[in-house]
């Protein structure tokens, strides 16, 4: 991968694996709102994620990608697994944030599960408290290349 | 309108180009964990808000995962053990990846 040029790979893999556009779906699980924060971020003026042909989804049935913030709180692991199902096949998941990773500032409680993997099935962590939108373009790009392998073994 | 027009004609395009500007030199990224003897060891985990950073008998672990990069460590280590980067880029496939370990009296 690239640095200097993420938007370029991330224009290109995506036309490459999804032919054309990849539609995003955003989960919070009892996140401080950081993360949902930088994930705005991306499809604001500055970063403008549209002209790489990333749009964030209002419904998980229209999704190829879900991303999770928050440590999963006992109240909305069910919305995550319901989330998950409605998800067509395949999917991919990618944990942002330290909380979604390990658990974080909160750790593993009665409360709080400390990270998504006990749920579902994981593609890319991406750590960082929170990430920047440039770590958040490259953990969709390192999401792709599994993506693909999984489209080529055709499951 | 004119308003308008003359504010997108002052501001002009503010889309970051390729390549994407570094991290500032304040930002801080990821801690950097490398072998050293006569590290106050104990102090530097006890500074640790999450547990990120932990001792297993001789090992020092550090889980980026848990890590939110406060640089309290790296603050109070007396030795340059431990060091924080301005980089960003820490997405990983596996959570395997996300573990480092050094010895405790190791020196690299």
């Amino acid at each position: 991968m690239n640095e200097e040029e993420l938007g370029t790979d991330l224009k290109k893999r995506i036309k490459e694996v999804l032919s054309g556009s990849l539609h995003i779906r955003h989960v919070d699980t009892g996140s401080c709102n950081g993360c949902d924060f930088e994930m705005s971020t991306l499809s604001n003026p500055i970063y403008d994620i549209s002209r790489f042909g990333v749009s964030f989804v209002p419904s998980p049935r229209q999704a190829d990608m879900l991303m999770v913030t928050g440590g999963v709180t006992s109240n909305l692991e069910k919305a995550l697994r319901i989330t998950y199902e409605a998800t067509p096949k395949p999917k991919m998941v990618l944990a942002i944030g330290a909380c979604a990773c390990g658990g974080g500032v909160f750790g593993e409680t009665y409360a709080n599960a400390g990270g998504i993997d006990p749920f579902v099935p994981v593609y890319v962590y991406v750590p960082g408290c929170p990430p920047r939108p440039q770590a958040l373009i490259q953990g969709i790009l390192l999401a792709l290349d599994q993506y693909e392998e999984v489209l080529k073994r055709g499951e | 309108m004119f308003d308008m027009l003359r504010k997108i004609w002052q501001v002009g395009t503010v889309t970051e180009k390729q390549p994407f500007e570094p991290a500032p030199k304040k930002y801080r990224g990821k801690i950097e964990l490398t072998a050293q003897k006569n590290t106050n060891w104990e102090e530097c985990i006890a500074a640790c808000p999450t547990g990120a950073l932990c001792m297993n008998v001789n090992k020092i672990r550090l889980f980026y995962g848990n890590c939110i990069q406060c640089g309290n460590c790296v603050k109070i280590c007396n030795t340059d053990a431990l060091t924080q980067t301005t980089d960003c880029y820490q997405a990983v496939n596996a959570k395997k990846d996300l573990f480092i370990s050094v010895d405790k009296d190791e020196e690299k």
